[in-house]
């Protein structure tokens, strides 16, 4: 397999568009990603649109072809890809193995999503949409739920506290103040966290993140063409795309999510690098509580001591500089596009939250009950 | 189902029926299908006959993480939990 790079990346603002459509915002975010590229449309062979739960929330399908039509792209193979919440970052993980299988030079992959506006049971919904509807839904389980229950486990087993799941949130709330794509640019403090409306217990709502419009995009193209082109690149090292347990009575152990350990796994080995060796990440903190279980999974701490790691800024590595999911917000579809945006700006030196000389960065997407997941591994030029 | 009912299926499947609360919470904000009946409380409960299982608790306080439980009814394909008989 040949590599592949990141040769552009775009992005809308996230937050709320109650005058834009799913499609203004994809198209877009795909025109910004081509222009950033500096490649020529013409020599995009594929589109993948990532995207969760259009059909339900908006009636708008055949994302595909809409949005290469509204870019002015013909007789491309244009397909939706749909992982829940992983929904773009898995089209990246196909969109790197066409391009590394020399099929395509490049592929756009375009994420978005057009949530806010519905009420929010009809949200709530939607979402569920990810729980399996021949056994859980049933029950009443909520993604809050699912991380609710996740949470409870994890301070059963390792001590885990309120206060250290609080500083998740205000570490990456004080990320977003900076981050002009955010959702929410003003900081908490634990105290507002503990303060705010309870959701799932023990998870309240400054644990969770809110409900988002947005796309991004990245054009995947071999070396080559984004050589010859000139493309702010940046190479993908490593790309993974793993199912895991997609109810929560099928996990052994809620706390350790085993499709992320094995995506882990399987970029660390591509890329020939460990934990130990990830500048920036950006990691699927849809709740706080899961970047301290993702963090873990990953490899960046010891399972269990991600909380007190986290309230203690004992981290090597700079997680969710881009203010995450709880600042930026998660318009499902378009959050892994959205992480890929954000970690190539840092391999580029051009982020507002810049980590200074930042080589390597790692995103970690998850869908459902983390049973998709992807995790890339990006490397800065040299 | 009558209240007699109920105690004579619970006493006649304590021992398949029966488990220990390995999670739980409380839903707050609940989906469509079920947003008149929040809050209420989910188990994830570990099976005497093994296996692990989504459950609701008959209760508004959830019991502790290991407290035994045991199936009081069935609401549809969903069973319902209360603490068991077994320590009263």
């Amino acid at each position: 397999m040949g590599e592949a790079w990141i040769a552009g990346v775009g992005s809308t603002k996230f937050g709320r568009h109650p005058d834009r459509s799913l499609l203004e915002l994809a198209t877009e975010a795909g025109r910004a990603a081509i222009d950033d590229s500096g490649i020529p449309p013409e020599r995009i062979g594929a589109v993948f649109v990532g995207n969760f739960v259009s059909g339900i929330l908006t009636g708008q399908e055949l994302l595909g072809p809409l949005v290469a039509a509204n870019l002015g792209l013909r007789h491309v193979e244009a397909v939706k890809v749909e992982d829940a919440c992983a929904s773009s970052s898995a089209g990246v993980r196909l969109a790197s193995h066409m391009v590394g299988a020399e099929i395509h030079r490049a592929v756009l992959v375009v994420g978005a999503e057009r949530l806010t506006g519905a009420p929010r049971e009809v949200f709530t919904t939607s979402m569920t949409a990810a729980i399996d509807g021949d056994t859980e839904a049933a029950s009443g389980l909520t993604f809050p739920g699912f991380w609710a229950l996740v949470m409870r486990r994890h301070e059963h087993l390792y001590g885990t506290t309120r206060e250290q799941v609080s500083a998740v949130s205000v570490k990456n709330r004080g990320f977003g103040v900076r981050n002009p794509l955010a959702q929410f640019r003003e900081p908490v403090t634990a105290a507002d966290v503990l303060e705010s409306k309870p959701i799932a217990d023990p998870l309240l709502m400054l644990d969770c993140c809110p409900v988002t419009d947005g796309a991004a995009a990245v054009v995947v193209a071999s070396p080559k063409l984004a050589w010859r082109h000139n493309s702010p690149a940046v190479r993908i090292s490593g790309s993974a795309l793993v199912s895991g347990p997609p109810r929560v009575a099928d996990y052994d152990d809620v706390t350790v999510h085993d499709g992320t350990v094995v995506a882990a796994e399987r970029v660390y080995a591509a890329a020939g690098i460990g934990p130990e060796d990830v500048d920036v990440a950006e990691l699927h903190d849809c709740f706080s509580i899961a970047e301290i279980v993702d963090a873990e999974d990953l490899g960046f701490f010891p399972k269990g001591e991600g909380g007190p790691a986290i309230a203690e800024g004992r981290s090597r590595t700079v997680v969710n500089a881009s203010g995450g999911l709880l600042s930026k917000g998660h318009p499902t579809g378009a959050t892994g596009c959205g992480q890929l945006y954000e970690l190539a700006l840092q391999l580029r030196d051009e982020h507002p939250n810049q980590v200074p000389g930042a080589r390597v960065g790692l995103a970690h997407n998850g869908g459902g009950t983390t049973a998709a997941v992807t995790v890339h591994v990006l490397e800065r030029l040299s | 189902m009558t209240e007699t009912g109920t105690r004579a299926r619970s006493r006649a499947t304590v021992v398949t029926d029966a488990g220990t609360v390995y999670s739980h919470t409380t839903i707050r904000v609940a989906g469509n299908a079920h947003v008149g009946e929040a809050p209420f409380v989910l188990l994830l409960v570990d099976r005497d006959d093994g296996g692990r299982q989504l459950g609701r608790y008959r209760g508004d306080e959830p019991p502790a993480i290991g407290t035994r439980v045991e199936v009081v009814e069935l609401v549809g394909d969903v069973p319902v939990y209360a603490p068991s008989e077994e320590g009263r």
